[in-house]
């Protein structure tokens, strides 16, 4: 059922018009050249970029690193709710239920800065009001003073509900991390069943969806194998994606290395991590066996997957979301498409100017991009 | 320089002389032998020490290496809530232990390694360098622990093998050479009056004749 293949003229002309703005995010190569400037150079380069704007705006009393840091989280925000305030229909309906994931970090972040008392301006400065909740909502909730208060204001919000039953009892040990995971999973829920059956043209959605929720789950299991020793781990596996909590829990219990290297073949996770070494390596010779080589050790001894190997994942999955954004170019996909490649350039920007801030060496901070 | 001044050249002067220098051999014995003690255990704390010192080190080299990435891929915002997310408290003990007759602090922690899931940060809204950053922070505070405990101890034994050691030189180089001089002075002063008072005896017996 591909109701969106009956287009209204609006939805053409929002699809041409994201296309043309994803045209004029930074390329590889610019990223080349940005690897190489000093910080302050990086500054006058988004100065002059698209981040003008965000960077002219804020005072020169911020040092050069928290300036371009806070104008690129400024400029995602503007970008997010220029975005969602064009889209019509039921692409906008589309693509607020896909971003409310940044209310719920902002809803976290709030909570978390109310209860070890951050300061409000700091928790600002990392707001993303992409969501359903607005700026000045969330410029409400920052001035309540207990976490009680702020679930009381969340009353209209779509997960109000699992915010005032898991804080009901007010603050404990461990509320924030179940709360948080709860939101997520009810985030996914939620979002499979609005791709379903809610609203027109979701479907398209799903692929990428289900591929996200796996890699999601993949990350999950070897974090929860390397710092954890919790025998269940079904509830901490988001439903939804093409494998089942029921297939991690196994893989999770598995020691042996023929049987794990079977598991991760039949789960199809192997190809994509052999891809994903092949991206971060430059290397095509590397094959099935290197792949599971490399996961396999770093299993057996209890460890995480290397961080740039999830990166390598990552550009993975934003290219399998551009490949879905092609074939159904009038859909909410390239909107989403466009947004996820936004929020990769601003990581991108942060993570070279940081790299810089450290001084590591621009081959290091190459591997930490996804482009 | 001599260790006793204005000593009367007595009998019983002589005999309490002789009796301190008795306790200060004693004394020098005792503490010398204490003295090889504590060195044999500052020898076998040394290498643990040192090595402890070599894993902290080697563990903050860790944690440097991580904070870049981590700045890089979470932002300076996420790895500060990340790390006032965390709940679970370290608490550090100071008790003390009897070593030769010294007080050595002993330092342990509990809680120092957590459960990811006990941590406080959510496992779904968070990413994997933020696990490896939390690991390698506890891991750094484990070893701290371990070296600061040990490290203590061995400052407390070095400083009290120093002090023994002025003690020693101190017994061995001027109290006992003195006691020994001031023994033979008092010795050699009865010597010298004994042969007066017999040369006297001997006049005295001469002119009665």
């Amino acid at each position: 059922m591909h109701h969106y293949l009956v287009t209204p003229s609006s939805y053409r002309y929002i699809c041409t018009r994201i296309g043309l703005r994803k045209k004029s995010l930074i390329t590889p190569e610019q990223y080349n050249r940005l690897l190489n400037m000093e910080l302050s150079q990086l500054l006058r380069f988004i100065g002059e970029s698209g981040y003008d704007e965000e960077v002219h705006t804020l005072s020169s009393a911020f040092s050069e690193i928290e300036r371009i840091e806070q104008a690129l989280t400024r400029n995602l925000a503007n970008t997010y709710r220029n975005i969602l305030s064009i889209a019509p229909g039921a692409l906008h309906e589309m693509a607020e239920r896909y971003f409310t994931r940044y209310d719920i970090e902002n809803i976290m972040l709030i909570l978390r800065g109310c209860q070890f008392q951050i300061p409000p301006e700091r928790i600002r400065a990392v707001l993303i009001p992409a969501g359903v909740l607005t700026p000045a909502q969330l410029d409400h909730l920052l001035i309540l003073r207990t976490i009680r208060e702020i679930s009381e204001h969340l009353s209209s919000w779509p997960y109000a509900g699992v915010v005032s039953r898991v804080i009901s009892e007010g603050y404990r040990r461990g509320l924030f991390a179940s709360l948080e995971n709860e939101l997520y999973l009810q985030y996914y829920e939620n979002l499979i069943a609005d791709a379903r059956f809610g609203i027109r043209g979701g479907d398209v959605i799903l692929p990428h969806l289900r591929f996200e929720i796996d890699i999601q789950n993949i990350r999950n299991v070897f974090r929860l194998r390397a710092g954890s020793r919790m025998a269940d781990i079904t509830p901490y596996m988001i439903p939804g994606g093409y494998l089942t909590p029921e297939d991690f829990q196994r893989l999770y219990t598995v020691s042996d290395r023929e049987a794990f290297v079977s598991e991760l073949s039949r789960a199809g996770i192997i190809s994509i991590l052999t891809e994903a070494l092949r991206n971060l390596r430059c290397d095509a010779s590397i094959c099935e066996t290197d792949a599971a080589d490399v996961v396999w050790r770093r299993w057996a001894a209890r460890k995480t997957p290397l961080y740039t190997v999830m990166l390598a994942v990552n550009t993975m999955l934003l290219h399998h979301l551009d490949g879905l954004a092609r074939r159904h170019p009038f859909s909410v996909l390239p909107i989403i498409s466009y947004m996820e490649h936004k929020r990769y350039e601003v990581a991108n920007l942060r993570a070279i100017a940081r790299g810089k801030q450290f001084g590591v060496s621009p081959d290091f901070i190459r591997q930490h991009l996804v482009m | 320089m001599p260790y006793l001044r204005d000593v009367r050249p007595t009998k019983s002067e002589l005999l309490v002389l002789r009796t301190r220098l008795q306790i200060a051999k004693r004394a020098r014995k005792t503490l010398q032998m204490k003295l090889d003690g504590l060195i044999m255990e500052v020898t076998r704390l040394a290498p643990e020490v040192k090595a402890e010192y070599d894993l902290l080190m080697a563990r903050y080299r860790r944690v440097r290496h991580l904070l870049a990435p981590a700045y890089m891929i979470e932002g300076m915002l996420n790895v500060t809530i990340a790390a006032y997310s965390v709940e679970s408290k370290t608490e550090i003990e100071l008790t003390e232990k009897n070593l030769f007759g010294i007080r050595v602090p002993v330092i342990s922690g509990t809680n120092v390694r957590t459960d990811l899931m006990e941590r406080g940060y959510g496992l779904l809204g968070t990413s994997l360098v933020i696990d490896d950053l939390a690991d390698a922070y506890e891991k750094l505070v484990d070893a701290i622990i371990a070296y600061a405990g040990n490290a203590a101890a061995l400052n407390h034994l070095l400083r009290e093998i120093e002090r023994i050691t002025r003690r020693v030189k101190a017994l061995e180089n001027v109290v006992i050479p003195s006691l020994e001089t001031s023994i033979a002075t008092i010795a050699s002063s009865r010597e010298e009056i004994e042969r007066e008072e017999q040369s006297r005896l001997f006049h005295i017996k001469k002119k009665r004749e």
